[in-house]
């Protein structure tokens, strides 16, 4: 099994090293950029299998590279999961609505991050088998 | 001719000698009536006595021979001669007689009247007094059908002109007595008398309304001796008699002045006396007449005005308010004296301004308002504006005005009452500022706890997160696990005291919200203040180190200590933490004239242009700080702190070239 790819997206210095850390304990290759811009940027040339992304940012915030994210059909199928100090329900519900695949309120226990990383992973997991097969079918009909 | 001559004589001594005119006409026409053998004669009067108001005739007298019927009282008939008389061209008959036989005549009405009344034979006659048309005279024979001799129409011409000659001395005589009565009447109703001093004679005489002035008659002022020095005051007296010479001797110009009189009755009378010189043709001084009025209701009425006067300036200038009295057409008439104090002006300085000039030009439409509305309807109001004070700062009056109106309610100009509400105003403005203030500060309560705990979450989540790791770390023997736990531990470390800047400031903030600071006031010497701040906060071996620079010369400055050092760590705190890497920063201690100037410069990130306007907003960062460790609360803390202990914060910046902070404070805090 190839190790899965996380994104860790945080401006703050500390809360990408230490998460990252954790992650990389946990086997898991993570790269960590400051805001959404260098987000997108990185996107341009790595894909992860996840992305961990602060809401709170200069230059671009969380929100803002989600939206992004969905909107590029690329990406699209990328599982986005919160990380925000942000814990107002009316918040966390709308981003779930709006397509993210998980919200954890800082601060969290290092087992909430690794349950709610390794489901997102089965569901993107799910999702690209899924596309992978219908591919297939696609191109079985094409061959008949 | 002796006979006619004696009858002349006859009718003008009636006319001359009886006393009134009816008796001598009565006696006239009997004697013209005997004296002509006539039966009747009359004397229709013409009662306008005028020939321009035309004329309207009364049968006035009458004489009638024996057994001839007298028509004065005969309504109807003396009425119907009246009216026949009309018809003859009375003022074209001036001279122009008309007599003949009764049956004759040529006018239809005057037959028919003749025939009724018996006449034979008539004569009418104009008379003419002062040249004015004054009536006809008539005669008429009932018993013969005469011829008019030439003789005897002249004689009854004569006559008849010396009727009108009577009558017209009459009408001059009547015209005298009324002219007399009139000024008799004048001068017994009005307040003043009258003397007339003959120089020659030495003789005056006194008009009759003495009595009502002083209670004496004009006989009693000649008949008792020494009647001036009882009168008069010696002083007075002596004044008017030497001025009296002097003045008839032509050493004095005027001969006028007050005195006091005593009356009758031993009251004083206030009265003014004046003369003039009457000269004779050759220009030699003859008389001297002059008046004494009674002024004594006068001098009355002037203290009274003097009294109400003085109250009203009494009241003016004891009561705490400025009153004025302007002229109707605004100007200052009078000011009390409290405008020293109030508005900075003298009473002369303002008098016949307008304030108009004085008001602040953003309340002088409203003034105007003010003032039209005043005069539409006449009644009090009041107004709050700006006046422009000696030294040329405002005070805020509050002014109720007042019209003032004469008998016929017609404004003779404003009375003011205005009193300073500079203090009032600055408390409203102050309330209203500790107001917003206060709402303000409650919002960012509210809003605080929501904050401060998303605050708290970031360095809580490092801290739990490396506490975890650590944990997971031991129990896994990692290799090198001393040095990761290093790492970690610092980690740790680095947190907690970010953690505890944070609180440390949100709870000063917390109080200086809650204005539960309290200023300590001492002298320092600042230079000594700022070597020991630096070497115990910032100047550690082998760090940066702040460079210290002092101008002008070292004074006291009186402050308090931990609030400036509150202030001087986190200034301090910023140059070095934004300008790691950097060439170090400098403070500059500047000794002014008036001021005592704290710069602190660092050569570091500075802040970006669009995050200025916030710099001192609760727990806002700028964008390019997001690696640093901050609060977002020192620099409000400086600038409250600053502005606490009457200084200013002024903050020059640019972007990747560095920041200066200048605090100016005074020397001494009031």
């Amino acid at each position: 099994m190839s190790t899965n790819k996380i994104l860790l997206v945080d401006d703050e210095p500390n809360v990408r090293e230490t998460i990252k850390e954790l992650l990389v304990f946990k086997n898991y290759d993570v790269r960590t950029v400051a805001n959404g811009q260098e987000a997108l940027d990185m996107l341009e040339y790595w894909m992860p299998d996840l992305i961990l992304c602060d809401m709170v940012m200069p230059v671009m915030n969380g929100t803002e590279l989600h939206e992004n994210i969905r909107n590029n059909k690329s990406w699209s199928i990328i599982p986005f999961i919160f990380l925000s100090a942000k814990n107002e329900i009316d918040l966390i519900q709308q981003c779930l609505l709006d397509g993210a695949d998980g919200f954890l309120t800082k601060p969290f226990k290092i087992n909430e991050l690794t349950l709610i990383v390794a489901a997102g992973l089965e569901r993107f997991e799910k999702n690209q088998n899924m596309r992978n097969n219908l591919q297939i079918v696609k191109k079985k009909d094409f061959l008949s | 001719m002796k006979k006619l001559l004696s009858y002349v004589s006859k009718i003008n001594n009636h006319l001359l000698e009886c006393s009134t005119i009816d008796d001598a006409l009565n006696l006239c026409i009997r004697d013209i009536g005997l004296e002509h053998n006539m039966d009747r004669c009359y004397i229709l009067k013409n009662k306008n006595n005028s020939d321009l108001l035309g004329f309207d005739y009364a049968y006035a007298y009458e004489w009638c021979n024996n057994g001839i019927t007298s028509y004065i009282h005969h309504l109807d008939l003396s009425k119907s001669l009246i009216n026949a008389l009309f018809s003859l061209d009375t003022i074209l008959s001036r001279d122009k007689l008309r007599f003949g036989i009764g049956k004759d005549i040529d006018n239809n009405l005057l037959k028919k009247i003749f025939e009724i009344r018996g006449v034979k034979s008539y004569f009418f006659a104009p008379i003419f007094s002062d040249n004015v048309f004054w009536g006809w005279i008539g005669l008429e024979d009932c018993t013969n059908e005469r011829f008019w001799e030439e003789d005897e129409i002249s004689v009854l011409q004569t006559i008849i002109k010396s009727l009108g000659i009577r009558l017209s001395q009459t009408a001059t005589v009547s015209k005298l007595e009324r002219t007399i009565e009139k000024f008799n009447f004048f001068m017994s109703s009005s307040n003043q008398a009258m003397w007339e001093f003959d120089i020659e004679t030495e003789k005056t005489n006194f008009s009759l309304n003495w009595f009502g002035i002083i209670g004496y008659t004009p006989e009693e002022i000649h008949e008792i001796p020494n009647f001036w020095e009882k009168v008069f005051s010696a002083a007075d007296h002596d004044k008017i008699f030497n001025d009296f010479k002097k003045f008839v001797s032509g050493k004095l110009e005027r001969f006028e002045g007050n005195i006091q009189i005593i009356h009758k009755n031993g009251h004083s009378i206030s009265a003014r006396y004046s003369g003039l010189l009457k000269l004779n043709k050759n220009g030699i001084p003859k008389k001297v007449i002059g008046t004494y009025m009674d002024i004594s209701e006068l001098v009355e009425k002037e203290k009274q005005v003097l009294l109400s006067e003085a109250k009203f300036r009494f009241i003016a200038e004891n009561t705490t308010d400025l009153i004025c009295q302007h002229s109707k057409e605004g100007n200052l008439l009078y000011v009390s004296s409290l405008s020293n104090d109030i508005i900075g002006y003298n009473f002369e300085e303002l008098i016949n301004k307008c304030p108009w000039d004085f008001i602040h030009q953003k309340d002088l439409d409203n003034i105007k308002k003010y003032y039209y509305s005043i005069v539409k309807n006449k009644e009090i109001e009041t107004i709050t504006f700006r006046f422009r004070k000696n030294d040329g700062t405002y005070v805020w009056l509050e002014t109720a005005t007042k019209v003032m109106l004469d008998s016929e309610k017609n404004i003779i100009g404003f009375q003011t009452s205005s009193r300073d509400i500079t203090k009032r105003i600055k408390a409203d403005k102050e309330m209203k500022a500790a107001f917003l203030k206060e709402r303000k500060f409650n919002e960012l309560k509210s809003n605080f706890v929501s904050i401060a705990s998303h605050q708290f979450r970031t360095p809580l989540t490092v801290i739990y997160s490396n506490a975890e790791l650590l944990e997971l770390k031991i129990n896994h023997h990692e290799k090198g696990l001393s040095n990761d736990c290093n790492v970690i531990i610092s980690r740790i470390k680095n947190e907690v005291e970010r953690m505890t800047e944070l609180m440390n400031n949100i709870l000063v903030f917390g109080k200086q919200e809650a204005k539960k600071i309290e200023k300590i006031i001492q002298p320092i010497d600042l230079n000594e203040f700022i070597e020991t701040l630096t070497k115990t906060y910032f100047n550690k071996d082998g760090g940066a180190k702040i460079k210290v620079t002092k101008k002008g010369v070292k004074r006291i400055f009186f402050t308090d200590e931990s609030l400036i050092v509150h202030i001087l760590t986190n200034v301090i705190n910023n140059a070095f933490k934004y300008s790691v890497g950097k060439p170090d920063p400098e403070l500059i201690i500047s000794y002014l004239e008036n001021t005592i100037e704290i710069q602190v410069i660092d050569y570091g990130m500075g802040i970006p242009k669009k995050d200025i306007p916030n710099l001192f907003t609760s727990f806002f960062r700028a964008s390019n700080t997001s690696s640093i460790i901050g609060s977002g609360l020192g620099l409000v803390i400086v600038k409250q702190f600053t502005e606490f202990l009457n200084g200013t914060v002024e903050l020059k910046t640019k972007e990747n070239f560095g920041t200066t902070i200048k605090l100016t404070f005074p020397y001494e805090h009031q």
